[in-house]
């Protein structure tokens, strides 16, 4: 389906423009924005991308799902066929120099943290049913004995023989945090080698992931969930934008509203509401800072930031707009 | 359980593969041969494969992957006419991986590697896979194993003065589900089986992105019949395979058609075939393939005198008929514990749930790692194989009819091809 741009861009709101939009503008392989929606990986992925005809278009979005696919496959623990869930049946496995690149990174983003991402929490998830969706709230007892049991740190790395081994079960980690937005990476990332160097990629609103603008524009526009305006946007070039928020998984019991982002040191959902806002270079780190920051607060964001160069936050409702790390 | 144990398990209760004893009398088709292990030519089991990719694509970027997750496996060698693939693969190695841009200079370096994944285009299979046991390599071709029945010969005659394993990549004789359902099946649970519809139903247009129009015929090699035999070979080779699987039989004939009716966009591969081939016994094998409408997916329905069976890529199910006198039901099966699944007024067909298949932890997972583990377990230890030459030829020689069958619109008799030796 065919859209020009001019009818994206009708938004009746303030734009915020992020700096990276403001480097030279380069030529796009078109001049039509193509749209393409599709399910995975539990959610709504959309890509829009400029192209010189339906047909390659077409074939963008084919290779654009392929490698959605293919990330699934790799990290979901919804199906039994993906590595992830064959390191969690075997609990020591050699694995593939992506699956345990990703988690080395995970790994630096759960020290730059100091623990506030860590994806460990697994059983947790697991003791609150948001895995399978049978909600209940746990215990003291079994959340204390869960929260001991976890911990990112508990996992084995073997450089050499390309070897992760976790601990015995329930100790399970969980992908949220970053598969979504590792996949938005990917594809980004394939569509610039394939000439599609002018795109924009979104897994359900909650992570966007944009490389270069369409032609005569500043960025992508993008909704801001959970904002305070309906139509609160943002142009994106070169950036990915994570939004953090208890609005996704969560369920009502004793008179509050129980969120799936978990605070790892308690195994209790963190946060009182609201949503955090976090653009940065990847959708990986995106996506990962964006749930260690609403487990912080925003008063605790900027030591976190400055861990994470050119990354910036926002919270909703919060006082101080777009926070960055203060400066050296 | 120790991952070995595991394998050693998995593959010792597998269905048996095609053997002499099934096939028709006019098909040479040699009893399994048991594997040399790497242990015989002085190699420890517990030495690192070094490994190389011939054909560097998306499927074999893929098994890189998927071998790179086997314990004591290395590759050293990436050969491809396409550079870019050298980059895309080293980024899987994670490491500057040796590269080659002809599979003549791969193989004058033969003696650096143990083993060899072939995954280039299907008329390539025949040159390249004799060439690779020729040069003394254990080898992984990707299905299905060549586009004419001459190559598939070639390639097995070669196999067998080879003394190295020979693997092809069906790799669904690895899926646990897939094993378990042709053990119901060979123990009687859906009485006689008799048909096989299989279905691989898409929708996309099977055309890759070209960055140039000059590469279309190498990228898209998949859309031209001098390197491709099409649907039937890319995907209804896995569904071939099944049906000699569980018939335990090559198919004696097959008629085949197809054509070209949503994308007439330059391509000479039909994006729509059907075929049927008829095994001993007047059993049937009805394929179908279409990538202009996805609802019916990827499914095997096995049909029996007493049940049937739905495979697909991620489970299997059994149905059972209801048990009448006057059926054609089995009377052991009139007896037994089977609740029959099947009720029905009128004609309509049957909604309802059956029974799905539950596969042992220990013979779940990912079948196509299962295959690559396959592949390195039976270098190490020469244990029996799933897919090995044998069902690999019969496969092939299936399939390669079967391409020409829809090309000529003809039928084609798979036993006369093969007495008459292609």
């Amino acid at each position: 389906m065919k859209r020009l741009l001019g009818t994206l861009v009708a938004w009746s709101v303030a734009w915020t423009v992020h700096p990276a939009a403001s480097r030279a503008q380069e030529a796009c392989p078109g001049d039509s924005v193509y749209t393409s929606a599709w399910e995975a990986m539990g959610t709504r992925f959309r890509l829009q991308v400029v192209a010189p005809d339906r047909t390659t278009a077409e074939a963008w979005a084919e290779r654009a799902r392929e490698e959605v696919e293919r990330v699934d496959r790799l990290l979901s623990d919804y199906r039994s066929d993906s590595e992830w869930e064959r390191l969690h049946r075997e609990r020591s496995v050699v694995t593939d120099p992506e699956l345990f690149g990703v988690l080395r990174h995970v790994d630096a983003i759960v020290a730059a943290t100091g623990g506030l991402f860590d994806p460990s929490v697994g059983a947790l998830m697991d003791a609150w049913g948001f895995r399978s969706g049978r909600f209940a709230v746990p215990s003291d007892s079994t959340l204390a004995r869960l929260t001991a049991i976890s911990g990112w740190n508990r996992i084995r790395f073997d450089a050499e023989e390309r070897r992760l081994t976790l601990p015995s079960p329930p100790y399970r980690l969980d992908p949220g945090g970053f598969g979504k937005g590792y996949a938005a990476d990917r594809v980004i990332g394939i569509l610039v080698m394939l000439g599609a160097n002018c795109a924009l990629l979104d897994a359900g609103a909650s992570t966007y992931r944009a490389s270069a603008p369409p032609p005569g524009r500043a960025g992508w526009p993008a909704r801001l969930p959970g904002s305070s305006s309906d139509g609160d946007g943002i142009l994106l070039a070169h950036v990915a934008l994570s939004t953090s928020g208890a609005s996704g998984r969560s369920f009502v019991a004793d008179g509050r509203t129980w969120g799936h982002l978990l605070d790892p040191r308690s195994g209790r959902p963190a946060g009182t509401g609201g949503v955090v806002h976090v653009l940065a270079d990847t959708a990986f780190d995106a996506d990962a800072l964006s749930t260690a920051l609403y487990v912080a607060g925003e008063s605790s964001a900027p030591s976190i930031l400055a861990r994470f160069p050119g990354a910036r936050a926002r919270f909703v409702p919060g006082s101080s707009g777009w926070i960055a790390a203060p400066d050296p | 359980m120790k991952r070995r144990d595991f394998l050693q398990a998995a593959l010792a209760t597998a269905a048996v593969p095609l053997t002499a004893a099934a096939a028709p009398d006019t098909v040479p088709v040699a009893a399994t041969r048991r594997a040399p292990a790497i242990r015989s030519r002085g190699i420890e089991p517990s030495d690192t494969l070094r490994m190389a990719i011939l054909g560097a694509g998306s499927r074999g970027q893929y098994l890189v992957n998927q071998f790179l997750r086997l314990p004591g496996v290395r590759f050293d060698g990436i050969c491809d006419v396409y550079a870019p693939r050298f980059a895309e693969t080293r980024a899987i190695t994670a490491e500057a991986t040796p590269t080659f841009d002809d599979y003549r200079r791969l193989l004058d370096r033969a003696r650096d590697f143990d083993a060899l994944v072939i995954a280039t285009p299907l008329g390539l299979h025949a040159d390249h896979a004799v060439a690779a046991l020729d040069a003394g390599l254990h080898l992984f071709l990707e299905k299905s194993l060549a586009l004419n029945v001459e190559g598939c010969n070639a390639i097995r005659a070669a196999a067998l003065r080879s003394d190295k394993v020979f693997q092809i990549g069906t790799q669904y004789r690895y899926a646990g589900w897939y094993a378990e359902a042709v053990r119901r099946i060979r123990a009687g649970a859906i009485g006689r089986p008799t048909h096989i519809h299989a279905y691989w139903h898409r929708n996309y247009n099977w055309r890759r992105p070209v960055p140039d129009p000059s590469l279309e015929r190498l990228l898209n090699w998949r859309l031209y019949r001098e390197w491709s035999g099409g649907l039937l070979a890319e995907l209804g080779s896995h569904h071939i395979d099944t049906a000699n699987w569980i018939f335990e039989a090559l198919p004696e004939r097959v008629v085949g058609d197809g054509g070209i009716t949503f994308y007439r966009d330059g391509r000479e591969t039909f994006d729509h075939v059907q075929a049927i081939y008829r095994y001993p016994g007047d059993r049937m094998l009805f394929f179908s393939s279409i990538i202009g409408n996805q609802r019916t997916g990827f499914q095997i329905q096995v049909f029996g005198t007493g049940g049937s069976v739905e495979l697909t890529l991620e489970d299997a199910t059994m149905y059972y008929e209801p048990a009448r006198a006057a059926s054609a039901v089995p009377a052991e099966l009139l007896e037994s514990t089977a609740v029959p699944s099947l009720s029905t007024s009128g004609d309509m067909p049957y909604r309802g749930p059956g029974e799905r298949i539950v596969v042992e932890p220990e013979e779940d997972g990912d079948p196509g790692l299962r295959a690559c583990a396959a592949f390195t377990q039976v270098i190490r230890t020469g244990m029996r194989q799933d897919a090995g030459i044998d069902v690999a030829w019969a496969g092939g020689v299936s399939v390669a009819c079967g391409i020409e069958a829809i090309r000529s619109g003809t039928p084609v008799s798979i036993a006369d091809r093969v007495a008459s030796g292609g």
